[in-house]
C-alpha cells in the first residue's frame, strides 16, 4: 500500500472536504448559540405532543425575536434574545398556562451580553494557547517539523469541524449545528485526540529513522504509517464505538457534543494518516536537510 | 523481566481500595443500618479517628444532572472608596446568609474573577431562586417635597412611584443601604404584629435622626410626613413617621405579615451590598431532566464499555481479556477518585470520562500491536510482552502528555462548564497511564508464567516459520 504516494489526492480530498465549510463560513457564518450570542434558550418538554409551530405563534406575540424548534415530539427549543427578568417570568407564566409543560424535564439558560463577549474571546485564545504548547513540547520530542506537520493536521481537523457546523447550522438550519460552550470543548478534546493520533505515527516514523537501512525517508513515512495503520483504526473503532452509543442515546441538549466529537475523531484518524505524516515527506523534499 | 510481587500487591491493594470506595454508600448503609435501596440518610463520611481522617464519599452530581439553578452574578456600580474585589467579597457573604437562611443547604456560593458571584442551587427552580436572592440591589431612602419631579429624578426612580402623590416630589435623603448594618424580622412586643428592626452605622444615625426630627413636624396624612424606601426604581415602603429615631435602630411597622416583613427585611440587608447585581448568566435545569440524562449517560458507557471489551476479546484474544480486566479495574480506580476528593461530575464531565475509557483502550492497544510484531519476529513470549510494552511507551508517554497539556489549557482558561470535562478527563488520562504500564504489563507476565498461555494462537498471531 502506497499512501505517501498518492499523496496528493490525499490532499484533494481533505480540500474537497474543507472548501465548502470555509465558503460556509465566510459568507453565512455560525449559528451562534446563547453562549455566545447572549439570550435566553428555553428547553421545554410537554406531557403531550405540541407543534413548534404553536409555540412559535405564541411566542411572537411577545416581539422577542423568539426562534421555535421541535426537539422531539413532546419538546420544543425556544431562543430568544436576552429577556429582562420581569418579561422572562411573564413568558413562562403564559406557556405553562397555555401548553402542557412538564417543567422537571425542562431547562432554562439565559446568557447576557459580557459573558457571551468573553467565551467569544477564550474560545480562540484556548486553541492558541493549546496549539503554541503543543508545538513546543512536541519541538523538544521530535523537531520542529514535526511538531509543524502534527499541529497542521490539528488545524485540518479544527477547520473539517468548524466548516461542517457552519453548514449544518446555516444551510440546514439544524440546532445541532449551534457553536457552544459544549461545541467548544468538544473542539479542544479533538484537538488532544487528533495530536495523539498523530505522535503515534511519528513516534514510529522517529523509531524507523534511527535505525539504519536503505530506505528513503519517503519509504520509511511509509512503513511507519503501513505499521500503525492496525492500531489507528483500532482505536478510533473503540472511540466511535463508545460514541455512536452516546449519540444515538444522548437527549437533544447533547447530541450535538457528541457529533462534533465523531466528527472529530474520524477527521482526526484521516488527517493523521492521509495529512501529518506525507506532509513531513512534502516538506523533506522542498527543503532537503 | 519477572512477575514483580510488589507491584502485583500494589495493584490489588489501589484495586481494592477502589472498589471498596466506589461502594462505600452500601457500607455506609450497613454500619448505619439503613436499607439498601432507597433513598439514604445522611452523607456518607469515611472516618478513620487515629489518623484524623474524615471525609465524605459520594458522587457530587453537577445541576446539569441533578436539576436546580445556576446564576452568575455580576457587581456592577461600586461605590467610590470600595475596590470591585472587597466589594465582590461583602456580596458573596450577603449572598451566602441569604441563601443558608432560607434553607437550601447544599448550595454554593462562590467568587469567580474579579467582579463576578457564581451561585448553585440544586432543586430550586429559577423564579425561587430569583425570590431568594432578591430582585434587590440599590436601596435608598428617600422624602416627600413640594414641587414637581425633574427629568433626571423620572430617569432614577419609577416615574409612577416618583409621581405617587401630585404636587410632590421625592428628594433624597442621602441615607442608603451602604448605612445599614443589619436589618431583621422582629416582634412588636404591644401587639405581638410582626415588624421590621433595622440598625445605621453612626453616619446613617446622624443622618436619620436629623431626617426624622425633620419629618414629624409635619402632621400625619401629609406625604411631608412620610419616608419612601426606594430600592433600586421602585418604591417599597412609604411608612409615615411618629417620632424622631436616634440612637442608631428604627423600627418600621405598619400593616406587616411574617413574610413580608422578612421579605423587607432581606431586601434591606440586600441594599448593604456595595454595588449593583446584576444577572450576567443563569441556567436551570428540571430535576427529572438532569436524572434522565443521568441514566442515559451510564447506559451509554456501559454500552460503550461492552462493545470495547468484546472489540478486544475477539481481536486480541488472550491480551484482549487482560486488557479488560485492566479497563475495568481502571474504570473503578476513576470512579473511586472522582468520589474521593469531591470532583464534581457535570454532564461535559462524564463525556470526559467516558472519552477518556477510549484512550485508556489506545495504551492497551498500542502495547498488543508491538506484542503481535514482536512475536511474529519470533521473540519468545516473555521477551516480546516486555519488549512490546517498553517500545510501546514512547508513543503512549508523547501522546497522553499533549492531551493533559490539552487539559491543562482548558482546566486554566476554561469557562466552568469546560473545566469540569478537563479534569475528569485528565485524571482519565493519568489513571489510564496507569493501567497501561502497570497493571496491563503485570497480568501480561503472569500470563507468560503460565504454560496453556502460551499458545501463540491465543494472541491472534501464527506461529513464525521455522528460520
Amino acid at each position: 500500500m502506497n499512501i505517501v504516494g498518492r499523496r496528493n489526492w490525499y490532499f484533494l480530498l481533505s480540500l474537497a472536504i474543507i472548501l465548502p465549510g470555509i465558503v460556509s463560513m465566510a459568507f453565512l457564518g455560525f449559528r451562534l448559540g446563547i453562549d455566545f450570542a447572549g439570550g435566553d434558550q428555553y428547553n421545554l418538554a410537554f406531557t403531550q405532543p405540541v407543534q413548534a409551530s404553536a409555540v412559535q405563534k405564541e411566542m411572537d406575540t411577545f416581539n422577542v425575536e423568539a426562534i421555535v424548534q421541535q426537539a422531539g415530539p413532546d419538546g420544543v427549543l425556544v431562543t430568544t434574545k436576552p429577556l429582562a427578568s420581569a418579561q422572562e417570568t411573564t413568558i413562562r407564566a403564559d406557556l405553562a398556562k397555555k401548553f402542557p409543560l412538564d417543567p422537571s424535564r425542562s431547562s432554562y439558560a439565559q446568557v447576557g451580553p459580557t459573558i457571551a463577549r468573553e467565551l467569544v474571546v477564550g474560545a480562540g485564545g484556548l486553541v492558541v494557547i493549546a496549539s503554541i504548547l503543543i508545538v513546543i513540547y512536541l519541538s523538544i520530542r521530535f523537531n520542529y517539523k514535526f511538531a509543524i506537520a502534527a499541529v497542521l493536521a490539528l488545524l485540518h481537523d479544527v477547520f473539517v469541524l468548524t466548516g461542517i457546523w457552519s453548514i449544518l447550522g446555516k444551510v440546514f438550519n439544524s440546532p445541532l449545528g449551534e457553536i457552544n460552550t459544549l461545541f467548544v470543548t468538544a473542539a479542544l478534546t479533538v484537538i488532544g485526540f487528533s495530536v495523539h493520533d498523530t505522535i503515534v505515527i511519528f513516534d514510529r516514523i522517529r523509531e524507523n529513522l534511527r535505525q539504519a537501512s536503505r530506505l528513503t525517508f519517503e519509504q520509511n513515512v511509509n512503513l511507519s504509517i503501513i505499521q500503525s495503520l492496525a492500531r489507528s483504526l483500532n482505536t478510533s473503532m473503540t472511540v466511535i464505538f463508545v460514541l455512536v452509543a452516546l449519540f444515538l442515546i444522548s437527549p437533544t441538549n447533547i447530541k450535538g457534543f457528541t457529533l462534533a466529537l465523531l466528527i472529530g475523531i474520524v477527521s482526526g484518524t484521516y488527517s493523521s494518516i492521509f495529512n501529518a505524516s506525507p506532509l513531513l515527506v512534502v516538506w523533506r523534499r522542498l527543503d532537503p536537510r | 523481566m519477572r512477575v514483580d510481587r510488589r507491584l502485583l500487591a500494589l495493584i490489588g491493594v489501589i484495586a481494592v481500595l477502589a472498589l471498596f470506595i466506589d461502594g462505600f454508600a452500601y457500607v455506609y448503609r450497613v454500619a448505619t443500618n439503613q436499607p439498601l435501596t432507597g433513598p439514604i440518610r445522611g452523607v456518607p463520611t469515611l472516618s478513620i479517628p487515629f489518623l484524623g481522617f474524615e471525609q465524605q464519599i459520594f458522587v457530587h452530581k453537577g445541576l446539569d444532572l441533578q436539576g436546580g439553578t445556576h446564576l452568575e452574578l455580576e457587581i456592577t456600580k461600586v461605590r467610590s472608596g470600595t475596590s470591585i474585589t472587597e466589594a465582590r467579597d461583602v456580596a458573596v457573604a450577603i449572598i451566602e446568609r441569604r441563601v443558608n437562611s432560607s434553607g437550601y443547604a447544599e448550595s454554593v456560593v462562590r467568587p469567580e474573577g474579579a467582579n463576578r458571584i457564581i451561585v448553585e442551587l440544586p432543586g430550586v427552580d429559577l423564579e425561587q431562586a430569583k425570590q431568594i436572592l432578591g430582585k434587590t440591589s440599590y436601596l435608598t431612602i428617600w422624602k416627600w417635597e413640594p414641587g414637581t419631579s425633574d427629568a433626571a429624578t423620572l430617569q432614577e426612580l419609577n416615574p409612577k412611584d416618583a409621581q405617587k402623590y401630585p404636587g410632590y416630589k421625592p428628594v433624597f435623603t442621602q441615607i442608603d443601604g451602604s448605612m445599614i448594618t443589619n436589618a431583621s424580622r422582629s416582634t412588636d412586643p404591644n401587639t405581638n404584629l410582626p415588624d421590621v428592626t433595622i440598625s445605621f452605622n453612626s453616619k446613617g444615625s446622624d443622618l436619620f435622626c436629623a431626617f426624622t426630627r425633620d419629618r414629624v413636624t409635619h402632621p400625619q396624612g401629609d406625604p411631608q410626613n412620610k419616608l419612601a424606601i426606594f430600592i433600586d426604581k421602585d418604591l417599597v415602603e412609604d411608612a409615615n413617621v411618629i417620632s424622631e429615631i436616634c440612637g442608631g435602630s428604627a423600627i418600621i411597622t405598619g400593616g406587616f405579615t411574617a413574610a413580608s416583613a422578612q421579605a423587607l427585611a432581606i431586601q434591606l440587608n440586600s441594599g448593604s451590598l456595595p454595588g449593583t447585581i446584576t444577572l450576567a448568566s443563569a441556567t436551570e435545569v428540571g430535576a427529572t431532566l438532569g436524572a434522565t440524562t443521568v441514566k442515559l449517560s451510564l447506559l451509554a458507557g456501559a454500552f460503550g464499555l461492552s462493545i470495547v471489551i468484546l472489540f478486544m476479546l475477539l481481536y486480541y484474544r488472550l491480551p484482549g481479556l487482560v486488557a479488560s480486566i485492566a479497563l475495568l479495574i481502571y474504570a473503578a480506580i476513576a470512579l473511586a477518585i472522582f468520589k474521593l476528593f469531591g470532583v464534581t461530575l457535570t454532564l461535559a464531565g462524564l463525556a470526559g470520562f467516558i472519552l477518556s475509557i477510549g484512550m485508556a483502550v489506545d495504551a492497551n492497544v498500542l502495547i498488543f500491536e508491538r506484542l503481535k510484531e514482536e512475536l511474529r519476529a519470533g521473540r519468545t513470549l516473555g521477551a516480546a510482552m516486555e519488549a512490546g510494552v517498553h517500545r510501546a511507551w514512547p508513543a503512549i508517554r508523547d501522546s497522553n502528555i499533549s492531551t493533559l497539556i490539552t487539559c491543562f489549557v482548558l482546566y486554566f482558561f476554561g469557562a466552568p462548564l469546560i473545566k469540569g470535562f478537563a479534569i475528569t478527563l485528565a485524571i482519565g488520562v493519568g489513571v489510564s497511564m496507569f493501567s497501561a504500564i502497570v497493571t496491563t504489563q503485570q497480568f501480561l507476565q503472569i500470563l507468560a508464567g503460565l504454560r496453556p498461555a502460551r499458545r501463540l494462537a491465543l494472541y491472534g498471531v501464527q506461529a513464525p516459520k521455522a528460520a
